[in-house]
């Protein structure tokens, strides 16, 4: 049965496009929800604690690994978590349409993309830092501050690297990015100036993990690397058409 | 802000949409081909065979999309780039893919707020649409356990919570049952109603007939016809009308009409004569004064080809040419 | 009841030939190499990068077995044995390549058809899972295949046709057949096993993960608690398993402290992966058949 057309609560006047601020909260709601409801998080989570397994298993057989030995598989994570989280949010967006929804709103590309990290970048913080604080106390004590630092800018910068690769090329963007990042791991491994290039290599520095630890330096490196790939990610969110 | 396309005291402005030499391309495959169009307002039906380019031009008009040349302007803004504008506008996609882990409430809540309805609202807002598109039982479901035809009212109710001036319905009838169906057009028809602009894509012409008569044919990305149908019906003088009229006796019904030099065939079906003129306004007139003269019963008089089916028949039948 | 008839409407039954059933497997081939064909960053980039790898190490073959650069460079010996090494070290740059390839084209598959539905087309013709399956790893073989097996197979005859003499190109000969060996070892590695992945869980973005997690962050911690116990836990790493084989079939072993598995336990775990994995394929796909996802039984 038809019902008559009644007034819709939300018209009235409130003809006046909302602080794009409200809307990010919005979305980072949206995406925190349809993220728990997901599998993604339960998977990142377990993927997460594969460190504290290594420390576990360490502790049982009575050894002990350095923070550096336990710090790489911490840095491998940057590979998979970011990709599993930021990555296959952006590009699930994109290449399921369901960016249609959003882009025929008023609301700024670019705030779609600031919605989703202000979602998911502190969990892929607290996924990497959080596994490496408990590995640590399991197997080599309580890591210094400065890893933790460094743990969590080097995430900050991943997320917002891996956002920026899958904005550029949705459907194939987790796999780029778990590419690009292997690519980061070797070029970080090199011994030549190159290394600067690395988004691991300065994580590690800021960490301490490679001598004394640097602030500056590493910081700026980090915020280089990310500021590129954002603002790659960000001219091509203006121009994509679905 | 971005600059109107138009000033405010060109005629441009005074349509809901004002498209001019519209074009759009995917690589080396045309999508819309040099598009000239203005929509005023009322519920207007874009039809168009598959691929002819409907849901290109609803993109383009949704904000999805910015042609490759030309302008397409939406209250005198360009979507594409204008945020503000689209605050303006309802749009529900063809494809069926949403948010599908939320519920029908949670995702029209949020598609409203993002549409600019305040927090405290928008929840109310939102199980006002769902109500108004028949869901209010299931709105507290998550979208995946939906079937098509709840995902298209869900769609629908997304693209009007926050009371939008322009609605862009891409296929919303498309997987529908039959009453649901019946329940979407009268909603549509009240939109229309209440003063909205609604464009309705469809290639199922009785949809769009039941909907409205004011029609949009696209055909190979290029505008064929627009206008009433029937306005364009007249236009189509390559194909005499037909008048079905069932008599007592169709005999002498057609032997009144045979000599006229409008009426171009005559044929009988069992109980009817079938007239096909090029004059229809001369032969009802005719067959009215033959009727009365001879004194004949008539049963029935219906004009078969005097529709939106007959009309799209005619003009994409030949490639488009009229 | 009235006697059964047939109404015309129009619709003509195919009478043409019909393939048989037990080659449409290579129908599901067909497709799956063509759909991973497409496009430039699903696969052709990888190759290139692989084509890259075998580039750069004929260069190093010939540059570094040439007569003259080794007279001058005086390590004569040394240089020979590089040389040598320069194959079967490859395969760690081939493997590298292998993964991302896995990743992009094999560890999608079967989560990609659940997640589209594609499976109700495939069992809705007289197609059985053993066709899928078989079809699908056929078809990620060969792809693969143009990856790890195709350059370990160029720089093979390369190795061979830089001999100094016939008599030495004869003796080189088995270079060819070994390479072959690591090749198709390191096809079924980075074909089946991600193609496992793919079957346990429905989501592609979540199997691609779940998979890249297990090569990098399990592989990793293999290697390193067989550092700290026993070398054969490093046949877990699976690209360090391939690399074992590799260096072992040409008579080498790995520099420095490197835990290495012995070749029977890194072609055992390799083979044992795979068959898991296609246990899996095999038990995902009868499983959406007979759940409906299909229509035939």
């Amino acid at each position: 049965m038809t019902a008559p057309i009644m007034a819709v609560p939300g018209s009235g006047g409130d003809r006046a496009v909302p602080p794009t601020s409200a809307m990010i909260r919005t979305l980072a709601g949206v995406t925190l929800k349809r993220l728990v409801r997901g599998k993604a998080l339960w998977i990142a989570t377990v993927l997460a604690a594969l460190p504290v397994v290594l420390a576990t298993v360490l502790h049982a057989i009575g050894r002990t690994a350095s923070q550096s030995e336990l710090f790489a598989p911490t840095m491998l994570l940057f590979a998979v978590l970011p990709a599993l989280l930021v990555g296959a949010s952006v590009g699930e967006e994109i290449e399921d349409r369901t960016s249609t929804y959003l882009w025929s709103r008023p609301i700024a590309r670019w705030a779609v993309l600031a919605g989703k990290l202000l979602a998911l970048t502190p969990i892929v913080v607290a996924l990497s830092v959080g596994g490496w604080a408990i590995a640590s106390a399991f197997a080599t004590g309580t890591p210094s501050v400065a890893s933790y630092a460094g743990l969590a800018a080097g995430a900050v910068a991943c997320s917002l690297v891996v956002a920026g690769i899958a904005v550029v090329v949705p459907r194939h963007g987790m796999a780029l990015t778990i590419a690009y990042m292997l690519v980061d791991l070797f070029v970080g491994g090199l011994p030549f100036s190159v290394q600067q290039l690395s988004l691991t290599y300065q994580t590690r520095t800021l960490a301490g993990l490679d001598g004394a630890p640097a602030i500056a330096a590493p910081l700026i490196g980090l915020a280089v690397i990310a500021g590129v790939w954002t603002a790659i990610g960000l001219r091509r969110i203006r121009r994509i058409e679905v | 802000m971005t600059p109107s396309l138009f000033p405010s005291s060109s005629p441009a402005a005074a349509g809901v949409v004002v498209a001019d030499r519209c074009s759009k391309w995917y690589g080396h495959v045309l999508g819309v081909s040099d598009v000239s169009w203005t929509l005023r307002g009322g519920i207007v039906g874009l039809l168009g065979p598959n691929g002819a380019g409907k849901s290109t031009l609803i993109k383009m008009m949704a904000g999805l999309l910015q042609p490759s040349r030309g302008t397409l302007a939406v209250y005198g803004q360009s979507p594409f780039h204008d945020t503000a504008v689209r605050r303006r506008i309802g749009y529900a996609p063809e494809h069926e893919q949403t948010w599908d882990e939320l519920t029908a409430r949670e995702l029209v809540t949020a598609m409203a707020r993002l549409a600019g309805v305040p927090a405290g609202k928008a929840d109310a807002t939102a199980r006002a649409a769902l109500d108004q598109v028949g869901m209010t039982s299931a709105m507290d479901r998550k979208v995946r356990e939906f079937s098509k035809g709840m995902r298209q009212r869900t769609k629908l109710a997304t693209a009007i919570a926050h009371d939008p001036d322009f609605l862009l319905l891409d296929e919303p009838l498309t997987g529908v049952d039959p009453m649901a169906r019946i329940d979407i057009v009268a909603r549509i028809k009240q939109l229309g109603e209440a003063g909205k602009t609604v464009v309705v894509s469809s290639h199922v012409l009785y949809e769009i007939e039941a909907l409205t008569s004011d029609i949009l044919v696209i055909y190979r990305g290029q505008v064929l016809a627009e206008g009433n149908v029937y306005e364009i019906r007249q236009l189509i003088d390559r194909h005499p009308h037909r008048i079905r009229v069932e008599c007592d006796q169709p005999h002498a019904l057609a032997g009144a009409l045979a000599a006229e030099d409008h009426v171009a065939r005559l044929s009988f079906e069992r109980g009817a004569v079938v007239i096909e003129t090029r004059d229809p306004d001369r032969c009802y007139d005719q067959i009215a004064g033959a009727v009365l003269g001879a004194g004949l019963a008539v049963t029935a008089l219906s004009s078969p080809d005097n529709n939106l089916g007959a009309v799209f028949e005619y003009l994409t039948g030949d490639g488009g040419r009229r | 009841m009235s006697a059964g008839q047939i109404h015309d409407l129009g619709y003509k039954r195919y009478v043409g030939s019909r393939r048989a059933v037990s080659t449409r497997w290579t129908v599901i081939m067909r497709h799956q190499i063509a759909t991973a064909w497409a496009g430039w960053w699903r696969f052709k980039v990888w190759l290139v990068a692989a084509f890259l790898v075998t580039a750069v190490s004929s260069v190093l073959l010939y540059t570094l077995g040439n007569r003259l650069f080794r007279g001058i460079g005086g390590f004569g010996g040394v240089l020979t044995r590089f040389v040598d090494g320069i194959l079967p070290d490859s395969t760690i740059w081939y493997c590298k390549a292998g993964f991302i390839v896995s990743l992009a084209i094999s560890a999608t598959v079967v989560a990609g058809d659940l997640q589209s539905g594609a499976f109700t087309f495939y069992f809705s013709r007289s197609m059985r899972p053993r066709d899928y399956v078989l079809g699908k790893l056929a078809g990620l073989g060969v792809m693969v295949a143009l990856v790890m097996a195709a350059g370990p197979l160029v720089l093979a005859a390369v190795r061979v046709g830089l001999s100094d003499s016939l008599d030495q190109a004869i003796a080189m000969l088995p270079t060819l057949y070994k390479a072959l060996a690591v090749g198709a070892l390191g096809t079924v590695l980075y074909t089946a096993i991600p193609l496992g992945f793919s079957a346990l869980l429905t989501n592609r973005r979540h199997a691609m993960a779940v998979w890249a997690a297990y090569y990098l962050l399990v592989g990793w911690l293999a290697l390193l608690l067989s550092w700290l116990t026993t070398p054969e836990l490093a046949a877990l790493d699976l690209a360090s398993a391939l690399h074992a084989v590799s260096l072992h079939l040409f008579g080498l072993h790995a520099l420095g402290r490197m835990p290495e598995p012995s070749t029977s336990a890194a072609v055992i775990a390799i083979l044992g992966h795979a068959a898991i994995a296609i246990g899996l394929v095999v038990w995902r796909v009868r499983r959406a058949q007979q759940t409906g996802v299909g229509g035939a039984s």
